[in-house]
């Protein structure tokens, strides 16, 4: 680090949000520069903010501030300040791992006096880029979000002074500057006070440069104010600052009066219309509208004569602890600080594990994820990101979004990119491959501002799509490459073969050459693998970690009563209704089931996809369509449900007596191991990972694919003893417990992340290495 | 489309990252430095002189028009993307299978390599000053009361933006023509190459056909 001379003084002004608070000092712990101080300026609280303080002993300077006033409570920290450079950050925000390691550097600047850098929201359900080189004109118009430093330029509005501004959760100052300005105007209690003092800089001559990453992330919390993402607030605060704004710097900017005027009248008529519109729509007594405007009036006025007839006393606060503060800053880090583990910043929730070694940063790569639709891939990712977190490591994911922002879900910062097709025109005519290349660039970007950012050391990449392909060509970090079926697998099983796909199994290829490390899911993809990229895997290049998933509780198991003689079993399929999952050797089968069990009831769940795999063109009809056709005698057997959501599947398993997937082919089969979380004994085929998942004769019975008969034969030995069906189904169970949650796969994971992490940097610092 | 290789692809990824390089690289540093020597000059000024409150504001103006100015060439970045869009096409078009490989010489006759009459005379006119100006269309408003005055606001505000663009046309037409007289030289060229290349190939040919018969009295030589 070359920026250790600089020392930071961290200002958190804080009223009633303890628990937003203690998020934030735990997310303070892993702060990558080490010599800042941590100020908390508490307003007059009534919550249990002093008992948390408190538990960081000395480690923090607490001050107090008499009033709720936000502009006050700043001066006040600032005045108990003693780094060079005081950051402000709010008591509802995180910082990313190298904020103030950026904010450094840029401060290396000796003649920078003011800087910020991007804020974004990260609430799931209101996620959006808060802050990003706004600016601000004298008028106390504002834009927020630029997407480059070029559109500040332009004039967007009727004030004639534009300046770029920071966001008040997101700013540092260089010290002594920012005392001899006068700090905070404390008229401001609230809003526009940030862009008040960096008029006031600008015109004093000094350089404010706010930059586009240094990012924090957002959580808006509730506060005397305003309760969040509702319209209930003091909302006559905001036009009251910018009333008071428009008149003192429009004054100074020379704008004309009735500029100023306009303005300010503007300020007031957009609340009053909100207010008109939510009176309307019902969510606004009318009592609470004559209310809130007549303190938009008296507020106004009052902004109005202190911006016309007043001369401010700025910095006027004192500190009222009269604690004889050192000349130099008390460092926040302790020993123990690199040891917490990583924090959800939403609901504060962190791991109890204790750990040995600082928590990893990691940046997991998959295409569709949720909160948005995904896909099997994203699934098993969000497992793994679930997981990693609950060890205490922080994730990161880079997923595809149609607009950039970042969500805190489930224990992962989701990175939600859209990808521009800018780049690999030459392969514009193969769509597929001109995609893919783009969006692994994209992703590769993204990846470069993690690490800018948030310090990731390694990225993790499915081999699907070879997402990272381009982020391990560029040798910026290891990527390790977890192993499913793969594209050229895939299309060898549909036969499908072009160009488009030939290269890029090619891709795939070259992903797994270039990959640090390679994680399949079974022993069985290994050889699929090595046999369908003609490639050689040598046993210290990978390691297998099998799919993990949440284990349901005790209480969701149904298991099969040994004394039942049903009158009705019902036997459940799950998967997409296709060549490759065995519907039709499950079609075959079920005659002959239901001839030596009348009383069998099948129950298949999952998407017809016969128009893709070709059996619309075969057949020139759907699955279920050409079930009703050729076995019409059956019919009242067998139920399609179709799609189903998340809860009804976990319904279907409790619910059903056998489950039965003969896919011909599964690199794992993450439905036989959700049947067995529910007790449920599993019928399937001997191939690819499932006999390592299914343990025949034990959890389950194994049939050769393609072998409907023998399929029956199976399903029906297992009807005909509820006592077997009972002790497979608790055997898998049991199985599953031991060897396939998804924190045993994370535990995994992680083991491999650090050994790889601890080679590529053993490697970088050994300059005989290439 | 053309044949393309895994290794084609390597080697755009590999041009990709390089090229991103150069932009956030070379130029930043540049840029960077203008600002911190701006910096450096704006302290000095307003830390040691003596400076009225308008003099003040006079240069803090001509700086923050500085610091504009070098945000402007911040974002000249874009510009350098969109010509290293620019390359990427072109090498993308000079890398193409069917248009890097040379058409394989026949000895039926040379095929004529040539941009053509037509294009010549198109470039020809493209070049010429007038080509660059700019009409103005015609335009009516038919608003009562306000028409006529949107429609002579309009065609002013259309005069002024020509009469720039006239004048960037006049300073833009040398370079034109400067281009179009070495790409015509570079048409003669070509075509004195092909000549040349016929006259051999006329030659070679002659040559294969005296070569039979020469070898048929060396074999009688022998036999004698």
């Amino acid at each position: 680090m070359t920026t250790d001379n600089i020392t930071f003084s961290v200002i958190v002004s804080t009223l009633d949000r303890a628990n937003s608070l203690a998020t934030l000092l735990h997310s303070l712990e892993h702060q990558s520069y080490p010599y800042f101080e941590v100020i908390v300026v508490v307003g007059p609280t009534q919550d249990n903010t002093l008992e948390i303080l408190r538990k960081y002993d000395s480690r923090i300077k607490v001050v107090h501030c008499p009033t709720a006033n936000l502009s006050q409570s700043r001066n006040i920290g600032l005045l108990a300040a003693r780094g060079d450079v005081v950051a402000f950050i709010d008591d509802d925000a995180i910082p990313c791992h190298r904020w103030l390691e950026q904010l450094a550097r840029l401060f290396q600047n000796s003649s920078l006096d003011a800087t910020g850098g991007a804020v974004y929201t990260i609430h799931p359900n209101h996620s959006t880029i808060q802050h990003r080189l706004g600016i601000a004109s004298c008028l106390a118009e504002q834009v927020d979000v630029l997407p480059s430093r070029i559109d500040s330029l332009m004039i967007l509005g009727r004030g004639t002074q534009w300046l770029e501004r920071m966001m008040g959760t997101n700013m540092a100052f260089r010290r002594e500057p920012l005392i001899k300005v006068g700090g905070f105007d404390e008229f401001y209690q609230y809003i526009a006070e940030e862009t008040d003092l960096v008029f006031r800089m600008i015109n004093a001559g000094m350089e404010v440069h706010p930059v586009k990453e240094a990012v924090v992330y957002h959580v808006p919390a509730s506060s005397r104010n305003r309760t969040v993402f509702t319209h209930q607030g003091r909302w006559w605060l905001r036009s009251r600052s910018r009333i008071y704004f428009a008149i003192k710097n429009g004054k100074a900017a020379g704008e004309p009066a009735r500029a100023i005027i306009w303005q300010s009248l503007r300020a007031l008529g957009a609340h009053g219309l909100w207010y008109i519109r939510l009176v309307r729509a019902r969510q606004l007594s009318l009592s609470r509208f004559f209310y809130l405007a007549a303190m938009e009036i008296v507020n106004g006025i009052d902004a109005a004569w202190h911006g016309l007839f007043t001369s401010r006393q700025l910095l006027n606060s004192k500190l009222i602890d009269n604690e004889p503060y050192p000349q130099s800053i008390h460092q926040y880090q302790n020993a123990q600080s690199h040891f917490q583990p990583s924090i959800d910043p939403i609901n504060g929730n962190s791991s109890s594990i204790v750990l040995s070694t600082p928590p990893l940063r990691i940046c997991l790569l998959s295409n569709t994820y949720p909160p948005l639709q995904y896909d099997g891939i994203g699934r098993h990712t969000s497992l793994l990101a679930r997981g990693l977190f609950e060890l205490g490591h922080t994730v990161h994911v880079i997923t595809h979004g149609d607009r950039e922002r970042v969500v805190f879900y489930d224990g992962a910062f989701v990175h939600q990119i859209p990808y521009a097709l800018s780049r690999y025109e030459r392969y514009k005519g193969m769509v597929n491959l001109y995609h893919a290349l783009n969006r692994s660039h994209a992703i590769y970007n993204q990846v470069r501002r993690l690490i800018l950012n948030d310090g990731i050391q390694v990225v993790d990449s499915p081999l699907w799509l070879f997402e990272g392909l381009v982020t391990a060509i560029s040798g910026l970090l290891p990527v390790v490459v977890h192993l499913q079926t793969g594209l050229r697998q895939t299309s060898e099983i549909n036969h499908d073969s072009n160009l488009t796909l030939d290269l890029m199994g090619e891709m795939e290829k070259m992903l797994l050459e270039r990959a640090a490390f390679l994680i399949p899911n079974t022993f069985s993809t290994v050889a699929a693998i090595q046999k369908a990229y003609n490639i050689l895997l040598t046993p210290e290049r990978y390691r297998v970690v099998p799919h993990g998933i949440i284990p349901v509780g005790d209480e969701a198991i149904r298991s099969c009563d040994p004394r039942r003689i049903s009158d009705k079993w019902t036997i459940l399929y799950v998967g997409r209704l296709e060549k490759r999952k065995g519907i039709n050797d499950l079609f075959q089968a079920i005659p002959q089931v239901l001839k030596q069990v009348p009383q069998a009831r099948f129950v298949i769940a999952g998407a017809d996809n016969s128009y893709h795999d070709g059996f619309q063109t075969e057949t020139g009809m759907d699955y279920p369509t050409y079930f009703a056709r050729h076995y019409s005698a059956y019919q009242s057997h067998v139920t399609f449900l179709g799609s189903v959501s998340d809860e009804k599947l976990a319904d279907l398993y409790q619910s059903c007596d056998l489950f039965v997937a003969p896919s011909r082919y599964e690199s794992f089969g993450l439905i036989y191991l959700e049947a067995m979380n529910y007790a449920k004994p599993v019928v399937g085929c001997r191939t690819g990972g499932v006999p390592e998942v299914v343990d025949d004769g034990v959890t389950g019975r194994l049939v050769e694919p393609g072998t409907p008969s023998a399929l029956a034969a199976a399903i029906v030995s297992l009807l005909n003893s509820p006592k077997q069906l009972r002790e497979m189904g608790l055997a898998g169970r049991q199985r599953l417990l031991e060897r396939f949650t998804y924190t045993q796969m994370a535990r995994q994971f992680a083991e491999i992340y650090q050994k790889v992490i601890a080679d590529f940097n053993a490697c970088a610092k050994d300059p005989t290495e290439v | 489309m053309p044949k393309v290789t895994p290794q084609d692809i390597l080697a755009d990824i590999e041009f990709e990252l390089m090229q991103g390089v150069i932009a956030s690289d070379e130029l930043g540093r540049g840029v960077v430095a203008l600002r911190q020597y701006q910096n450096k000059i704006r302290n000095e000024i307003f830390k040691t002189a003596q400076l009225s409150s308008t003099q003040r504001d006079i240069l803090n103006r001509q700086f923050r028009l500085n610091d504009m100015l070098i945000t402007l060439i911040q974002e000249m970045v874009l510009v350098i993307q969109a010509t290293q869009q620019d390359i990427r096409r072109i090498r993308g078009v000079a890398e193409s299978p069917i248009l890097s490989t040379p058409k394989p010489c026949t000895a039926a006759g040379s095929e004529q390599y040539d941009i053509g009459d037509s294009l010549l005379k198109e470039i020809d006119s493209a070049i010429k000053p007038d080509a660059l100006w700019v009409d103005i269309p015609p335009y009516y408003n038919s608003l009562p009361l306000i028409g006529w005055f949107i429609t002579r606001l309009r065609m002013f505000l259309h005069r002024l933006a020509a009469f720039y663009v006239h004048r960037l046309a006049d300073k833009q037409s040398p370079i034109n023509r400067t281009f179009a007289d070495a790409l015509l030289t570079l048409v003669q060229l070509c075509r004195e190459q092909q000549a040349q290349i016929a006259t051999l190939e006329t030659t070679v040919a002659l040559l294969q056909a005296q070569q039979p018969s020469s070898t048929e009295n060396a074999h009688n030589a022998h036999r004698h």
